[in-house]
């Protein structure tokens, strides 16, 4: 038998008092991991968003009242609204700093009757619009021709579409060239015509909703870009799309400036607990010490005994803690995130984990090690 | 030879009602193979001499040598190895881990020592088949009786063979039978050459003993032989 057997049949014996001990230590090891796990992954989700859409420009008319959108941009359910035209698409091609833009892409976004049902009806310049959405994946074949459509997924499924079909809306004639992958999107319930077309359809001639600005931007003057923009057109509103991005960023980093707080807050509070039941534990043990300390135990022999007690504690809440974190994480991370984020198990973080509560276990307890070895050993010889 | 020697020994406690005299300059000397009980009224300062003999208490004044170390001259992580090679204890309330089992009660004196589990176990079980305990191992005490319980803390007392064995009243909560049984055990482990100091309320028990010695007040008031 060696000391550390003794804290362990100590423990083992003694279990409420290890379960309480071992529950507070899984709830604060737990909400800490899942508030981490959480902040990391939508951090790492948004880095990606960021890499796909670049540091776009919308260029869009200063509407409101919006009901259906596209894009982030949306368009009014009914009335008059304000639009660019398409020589606002040539004033942006011809700013100081055209060599900056790759591509301007137009879109006209409107509703239009089919089979007596409203759907959303979005013109674009495909061979624009392809390299913006470049994880686009569709069946079909390229939707290039004025009378082609692309068909979001829900449109295609409503309609009992394929490609090859035919459609009629506002009696012109048209072929389904492709239908959309489902986006989990907007763009799931919107037919995407060519820009000229649209606006005939829609009537709108020379009309744009809005255009998407793509730069070359790995280090483009992006604001130099857009105070170009609003010069050229100041009737538009333009705004890098990286601002939507950064405000998520900016939600995301008090996200995890709180999760610090937060777990700073827990880790005291379940310190505190630990420390303080540790101390109730000890003042239980006098007795039990007095005999150990009689027996010839040195006051190193009960620190060493206390504080492997400590470590148990710390290893169990850490591995369950981590377990119940992470599972946790991976159910509320739909609810809490709004997003697909995968959160994985990761041993060298579990390994963390469990080191970080092991050692959290045995300072907590340092105090009550300390005043343990400080029994007297005479209290051997009283009894209850 | 002299084993224990107490030389002069006071002991003063200061409770609510100011200084309490437990011990008022007390000499004893114990031979070695000696089996000596300790009598005298409830609180004349018997407990406070054995825990004094058992390094466990610094007195207040004199000096306590046993087998010529001056034990309260050593720090107080000395004295606990002094403890552990030199003394074993057997309280009245038999004093057992209640979360070890018998055998590892038994084993706690040999925890801080370098013994490996083997040996452990086998000096746990020569003195638990001594104690007559070998086959209720791997209970636990509160699955005992008194009487064997008793045993148990015998058997931890001399599994680490000190010289010296120190009993407070150990068959204060048994009946005389469970009592008789333990004295004999204590005489036969004298035999063997353990010295024995042990108090005891009980004058059935003092034709197992070679000397009592009596206390009043702090005080050793005779020795009879
Ligand atoms: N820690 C202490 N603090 C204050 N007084 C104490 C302490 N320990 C013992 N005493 C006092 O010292 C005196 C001797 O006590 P001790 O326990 O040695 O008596 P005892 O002979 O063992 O009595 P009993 O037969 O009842 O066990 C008593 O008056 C007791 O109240
Ligand atoms: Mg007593």
């Amino acid at each position: 038998m060696r000391l550390d057997s003794i804290a362990i049949n100590s423990l083992k014996r003694r279990k409420t008092k290890l379960l309480f001990m071992v529950l507070g230590m899984v709830i604060a090891v737990g909400s800490v991991v899942a508030l981490h796990s959480l902040t990391a992954a939508m951090n790492r989700e948004l880095a990606a968003t960021f890499d796909e859409i670049g540091a776009n420009i919308i260029v869009k008319p200063n509407t409101a009242d919006y009901a259906v959108s596209y894009g982030g941009v949306s368009i009014p359910s009914s009335g008059e609204e304000a639009l660019l035209s398409s020589d606002d698409i040539i004033k942006i091609n011809t700013i100081p700093n055209r060599d900056n833009i790759a591509f301007v892409a137009p879109k006209l976004l409107g509703m239009v009757e089919y089979q007596k049902e409203d759907v959303v009806l979005v013109g674009v310049d495909f061979q624009y619009e392809l390299k913006l959405k470049k994880w686009w994946r569709f069946q079909g074949e390229n939707p290039l021709a004025v009378n082609h459509l692309l068909l979001g997924s829900k449109v295609a499924s409503k309609f009992n579409k394929q490609p090859g079909d035919k459609m009629k809306i506002n009696d012109r004639e048209f072929t389904v060239a492709a239908i959309l992958e489902e986006q989990g999107s907007d763009e799931d319930g919107i037919i995407f015509a060519h820009i000229l077309t649209a606006q005939e359809v829609l009537n709108k001639k020379n009309k744009v909703s809005f255009i998407e600005v793509a730069a070359y931007c790995t280090s483009c003057p992006i604001e130099q870009i857009i105070a170009e923009i609003e010069k050229a057109l100041p009737h538009a509103r333009v705004t890098a799309l990286a601002e939507a991005v950064q405000l998520r960023q900016q939600t995301i980093d008090r996200l995890s400036n709180f999760a610090y707080f937060f777990s700073i807050l827990v880790t005291l509070i379940g310190s505190v607990l630990i420390m303080l039941t540790m101390l109730s534990a000890v003042s239980e043990r006098v007795s039990e010490i007095g005999i150990y300390r009689a027996m010839g135990y040195r006051r190193s022999n009960i620190l060493e005994i206390i504080l492997t007690e400590a470590a148990v504690i710390g290893l169990i809440g850490g591995a369950l803690g981590y377990v119940l974190g992470i599972s946790s994480s991976r159910l509320l991370a739909p609810i809490v995130a709004e997003m697909q984020i995968s959160i994985s198990w990761n041993p060298l973080v579990g390994v963390t984990v469990i080191l970080f509560a092991v050692i959290i276990g045995i300072l907590a307890s340092v105090y009550p090690a300390v005043k343990a070895s400080q029994i007297d050993p005479v209290e051997a010889f009283r009894f209850i | 030879m002299a084993l224990i020697e107490v030389k002069n020994v006071t002991k003063f406690y200061n409770s609510g009602e100011g200084q309490v005299t437990a011990l008022g300059g007390v000499n004893l000397t114990v031979q070695k193979g000696e089996f000596l009980a300790l009598m005298g009224d409830s609180g004349s300062g018997k407990s406070t001499l054995l825990s004094v003999i058992g390094a466990l208490n610094p007195p207040t004044g004199g000096k306590v040598l046993i087998d010529d170390i001056d034990v309260y001259d050593l720090s107080s992580e000395r004295r606990a190895d002094f403890r552990s090679s030199y003394i074993g204890f057997v309280f009245q309330q038999f004093q057992l881990i209640q979360y070890l089992t018998v055998v590892e009660n038994v084993m706690v004196p040999l925890a801080i020592l370098n013994y490996n589990h083997k040996e452990q176990l086998e000096m746990a079980k020569k003195v638990l088949k001594k104690v007559g305990l070998e086959n209720k191992m791997r209970r636990l005490p509160n699955q005992l009786s008194g009487g064997e319980q008793e045993r148990v803390a015998i058997a931890r007392a001399i599994v680490n063979e000190p010289p010296i064995i120190l009993a407070d009243e150990p068959t204060g909560s048994l009946d005389s039978k469970t009592g008789e049984g333990i004295m004999r055990l204590f005489q036969s482990l004298n035999r063997e050459g353990l010295t024995i100091v042990m108090v005891t309320h009980n004058r059935e028990n003092l034709k197992f003993v070679k000397r009592t010695v009596s206390m009043k007040d702090g005080l050793i008031k005779n020795q009879e032989n």
